[in-house]
């Protein structure tokens, strides 16, 4: 028995450690020249010269793709945390005409993959002059963070009693009112997993990135790290440096909220 | 309760709801409506009837595009799932996990475009470590120019997406492994049950609402699948590895098919819709069948 | 409170700041700003550019020049033509002679420039015969910027002279060489076919001379099946590479960028690409000894087997911009015998004359001889036709690279993909 578990504990280690190898050669070749990559992919690095990241930060252009992706996300997270609160709100505590009907809409787009309406979106922002700015990015990632996010939060305020708000009605206060003065601060919880979830989908998208915005300096990251890859696909070390470069961050990140981040995505893809 | 006024409930509704229908349900019945046209995007739109979803029915590229997704879901359930659930159950009877959780979730994290770039650089045949490692390990009969011969291109992707996701699916199991009654495991083991017959014979079946949603998540994220393939392969070589959306895209971006590439759109999410619809109708008949 | 109130403002403010920002300096078309799009040309043409521009807003004060540039591969397939169709659309963009010519024409994104390309004393910067390619029913509606030879054989000139092979004259003798070269342990050819026009180029050429030109035109517009005994027999040529093992078994996982570095590390014998190479090898690799020679004769070919494979690219001034007068006399800043010279420097083969010091280093000018030289002038697939039948044809190239068809049924293939309506 204990050796059982001891085995498993060992294998599970193991695999671990070579699950991130891949991460660990790319953080280590963007400090070998593209001679010893090719020649010595395995071996370590001689010195360590920040100079390279610097390098794909300016000359490459990963800084400005990082800012739009950071703009695009932030506008996102903002329109999405607003609208879908307060829909979320009108949804789950008011009774009208229509409730099923609007509710059953916004759970369709939980079912409605991207092509069944992508195609069609792209002749309209042609037509409407969206394309190649960020208003191409930000509408189509708000309207697709809309269908989770209000679920989210309806869930969560169904779950809370419903003498919290007859209270407030009670008490003389409209919904508007209602909803700024008591509501925000309940649904934190929700709203947390409504960041996290329009965030990361904002930042790591990439088909609608990739169609939408052709001008260098309005790419995202993801775009942008395509076009990156294609000019230095060459020059290992610089491309190596720019993964790197883009991967530190989220990893640190995700290591300093790594429960919220692990809970609220568990927790949503379980309910869903 | 009612309202307290119309113009309140607009002003909480609108932005949402016009956001919502501006961007995906206006954009969804105009797909629908351009699948019956043939256009370019320059010249005016021609009226094709079912002449799109005929010639979809014909095509052999399309087709082969829901071979390998299904190919793709299966691994994919394989290596994500079925893996997640192992790893899951090794995770959740330790007390120090934090090390295991988060270094097996990080590449769930990371943008699509860099695992990719990563991996085709890991699979390039002339200077990629896969390999050079096989090569320092004398099996250089084991080479292969793993991206560009369509009897490794799929599997290799595939292995990439399990590299990133297995860690996402364990983390779902964790969680619902923690979720369990105690009691039950207690008892089970004072019963003298091994910790791998609990596992097997308790936990598993316990948690069987967070493995369908698994299963469920598996088979609607492959239908849609794009990232991985788009930038590893682009289909290729030839079509091998092409999946539907990569095809749809080239369809629509590249030969400039807009009518044809609608309706390949709409046969793609029907497809998607009731793939996800049958596993769940499914389930929840076998559910009944055990409650009985 | 206060505090999660005044980041709720803050990140407001940037974001208003930080989206609207980009709506007011991309303005309509009626302010002073000209708008150039093309594909990337490298740092020295883009020095190039900027010193057109710096000419033109001198002569123009109060006018602006935005340069566009995107990466290749999209240009050509989505990112032309969402600028065209974006708010901000280019007064004038890159494109390719041929049928992607005729299709902006046809759409309504080719302006004719015959009478100012006249007034603004563009032509004097050209000899007559360089606006051929780029007229259409008398009139002219591109100025002609580079003529690409698409597809010559590159050898290593250390790995040729070491071992004695000579300049192979014939197909036969290109399979010898090839030959000798794998007896060697060296790969004869190294190829990046990722994208398919690499070795649909090569083989494209080869077809045209085994099936004649005539043919090879006829077939390539639809009007003759992919899949005639004829071509299928003349798709036997290529596939001996193949069953010779003659090309890299990477060849079509990797991409052209990667095949060229392939060669440049000196473990190849030769590469078919074309003109562009000079700049690149400049670049990548100075001090790598290359040359050339064009595609070899087949024997009993039906076509001019000293065709070259070739292309005219130049600039198109959009037909829907407002500003298409200020259009030309930018360009005619971009190809000033002075330009013209620098265009040469940097590895580039320009149409419109060069100065009195202007010398090609030696290959490229070798390049454009061979293009000057009279004979046919065969198109690439991918510009001198529709992309679905280069695609179907160059897919169908592909896989009997790779082994995966045999040509008869890879070329079946490619004409159901054309047939498809």
């Amino acid at each position: 028995m204990k050796h059982f578990k001891r085995l498993g504990s060992g294998l599970i280690y193991l695999y671990a450690v070579a699950a991130l190898l891949p991460l660990i050669w790319m953080f280590l070749s963007s400090f070998k020249s593209d001679g010893q990559i090719a020649q010595n992919p395995l071996g370590l690095p001689t010195h360590f010269d920040l100079s390279v990241f610097k390098q794909s930060w300016s000359d490459g252009g990963l800084g400005l793709y990082a800012i739009n992706s950071f703009i695009v996300t932030l506008a996102t997270v903002v329109i999405v945390l607003f609208t879908s609160s307060m829909a979320g709100f009108a949804l789950s505590r008011l009774k009208f005409k229509g409730n099923k009907l609007i509710t059953g809409l916004f759970l369709l787009g939980l079912l409605l993959p991207i092509q069944a309406y992508f195609i069609a979106q792209n002749q309209m922002f042609d037509y409407f002059h969206l394309k190649d700015t960020r208003f191409a990015l930000i509408i189509p990632y708000t309207a697709m963070g809309l269908p989770l996010a209000i679920w989210l939060v309806k869930t969560y305020i169904d779950s809370l009693p419903k003498e919290l708000f007859e209270a407030a009605r009670i008490d003389g206060a409209s919904d508007l009112q209602t909803y700024r003065t008591l509501m925000l601060p309940i649904i934190r919880p929700a709203l947390i997993n409504v960041i996290i979830f329009t965030a990361l989908g904002a930042w790591n998208e990439f088909l609608l990135a990739l169609l939408y915005i052709q001008n260098e300096s309005l790419k995202t990251l993801p775009a942008g790290l395509l076009t990156y890859s294609s000019r230095y696909e060459t020059n290992y070390q610089l491309l190596f440096a720019a993964l790197t470069m883009v991967t530190v961050p989220m990893i640190v990140l995700y290591i300093a909220f790594n429960k919220q981040i692990t809970r609220g995505l568990t927790q949503g893809s379980l309910k869903g | 309760m009612k309202p307290s006024s119309k113009s309140g409930l607009l002003f909480l509704l609108f932005p949402a709801l016009a956001i919502y229908l501006f961007a995906v349900i206006a954009p969804f019945v105009g797909t629908l409506g351009l699948s019956f046209f043939r256009w370019d995007g320059y010249a005016r739109p021609t009226w094709a009837g079912l002449d799109n979803y005929i010639r979809a029915f014909k095509d052999q590229v399309f087709q082969s595009t829901f071979i390998h997704v299904l190919i793709y879901i299966l691994v994919t359930l394989v290596v994500e799932v079925l893996l997640g659930i192992i790893l899951a159950g090794f995770i959740s009877s330790r007390k120090k996990t934090t090390f295991l959780r988060i270094s097996l979730f990080i590449p769930v994290m990371l943008p699509s475009v860099v695992i990719a770039v990563l991996w085709s650089a890991i699979y390039n045949p002339d200077y990629g470590i896969l390999n050079s490692i096989l090569a320092d390990l004398g099996l250089a009969n084991l080479q292969h120019v793993w991206l560009g011969d369509p009897a490794t291109a799929l599997l290799s992707i595939c292995f990439v997406s399990g590299w990133v996701y297995s860690g996402f699916f364990m983390a779902i199991f964790v969680a619902a492994f923690s979720r369990l009654p105690s009691e039950v495991i207690e008892s089970a083991a004072l019963d003298g049950a091994g910790a791998y017959q609990i596992f097997r014979k308790i936990k598993v079946p316990m948690i069987q609402q967070s493995t369908s949603v698994a299963i469920l998540l598996c088979i609607t994220g492959g239908v849609q699948g794009f990232d991985l393939f788009y930038v590893m392969t682009n289909g290729g070589p030839y079509n091998t590895t092409e999946v539907p959306t990569t095809y749809l895209v080239k369809t629509v971006f590249a030969n400039g098919e807009i009518g044809y590439g609608s309706a390949l759109a709409i046969l793609i999410s029907l497809v998607g819709l009731f793939a996800a619809l049958g596993f769940r109708t499914w389930q929840s008949r076998k559910q009944e069948e055990l409650e009985y | 409170m206060r505090a999660r109130n005044i980041l709720i403002c803050l990140s407001s403010l940037v974001l208003t700041v930080g989206v609207i920002s980009p709506q007011l300096s991309s303005a309509s078309s009626s302010d002073k700003v000209l708008r150039i799009a093309f594909g990337s040309n490298g740092t020295d043409g883009k020095k190039i550019w900027d010193a057109a521009a710096a000419q033109f807003t001198k002569d123009n004060p109060g006018w602006k020049v935005d340069f566009e540039i995107q990466n290749d591969d999209l240009y050509e397939t989505i990112g032309l033509q969402n600028l065209l169709t974006s708010g901000t659309a280019p007064d004038v963009y890159f494109e390719w002679a041929g049928q992607r010519l005729q299709n902006k024409l046809k759409a309504g994104y080719a302006a004719d420039i015959t009478s100012l390309i006249n007034s603004s004393g563009l032509t004097s910067e050209y000899t007559p015969k360089s606006f051929a390619s780029t007229t259409i029913g008398g009139k002219i509606y591109m100025v002609p910027f580079t003529s690409d030879v698409t597809n010559v054989i590159w050898y290593n000139k250390d790995i040729f002279a070491k071992y004695s092979i000579a300049i192979p004259k014939t197909w036969a003798e290109l399979l010898a060489v090839s030959a000798k070269l794998k007896g060697l342990g060296i790969t004869p050819f190294a190829v990046g076919n990722k994208d398919l026009w690499v070795a649909g180029n090569w083989n494209g050429h080869l077809l045209s001379r085994v099936v004649g030109e005539k043919s090879y035109d006829q077939t390539l517009s639809t009007k003759s099946p992919l899949n005639s005994p004829a071509w299928v027999k003349a798709m036997g040529y290529w596939s001996t590479l193949q069953k010779n093992g003659y090309v890299n078994k990477s060849a079509n996982s990797i991409s052209d960028n990667q095949g060229y570095s392939l060669f440049f590390t000196g473990k190849y014998g030769m590469l078919p690409i074309g003109s562009w190479i000079v700049g690149i090898q400049q670049q990548q690799a100075p001090k790598f000894h290359m040359s050339w020679f064009n595609l070899p004769a087949v024997t009993g070919g039906a076509g001019d087997q000293n065709s070259v494979m070739g292309v005219t690219t130049g600039y198109i001034v959009n037909a829907k911009s407002q500003k298409q007068a200020k259009a030309v006399e930018f360009l005619k800043d971009a190809f000033t015998p002075t330009e013209v010279t620098a265009w040469q420097k940097a590895g580039f083969t320009p149409v419109a004359k060069a100065g009195a010091s202007g010398k090609l280093d030696p290959l490229s000018q070798q390049m454009v001889d061979l293009l000057q030289s009279g004979a046919t002038l065969v198109a690439p697939p991918d510009t001198g036709y529709t992309l679905k039948v280069a695609n179907a044809l160059n897919t169908a190239t592909a896989q009997v690279l790779d082994g995966f068809k045999s040509p008869q049924a890879a070329l079946d293939q490619a004409q159901a993909a054309v047939n498809a309506k």
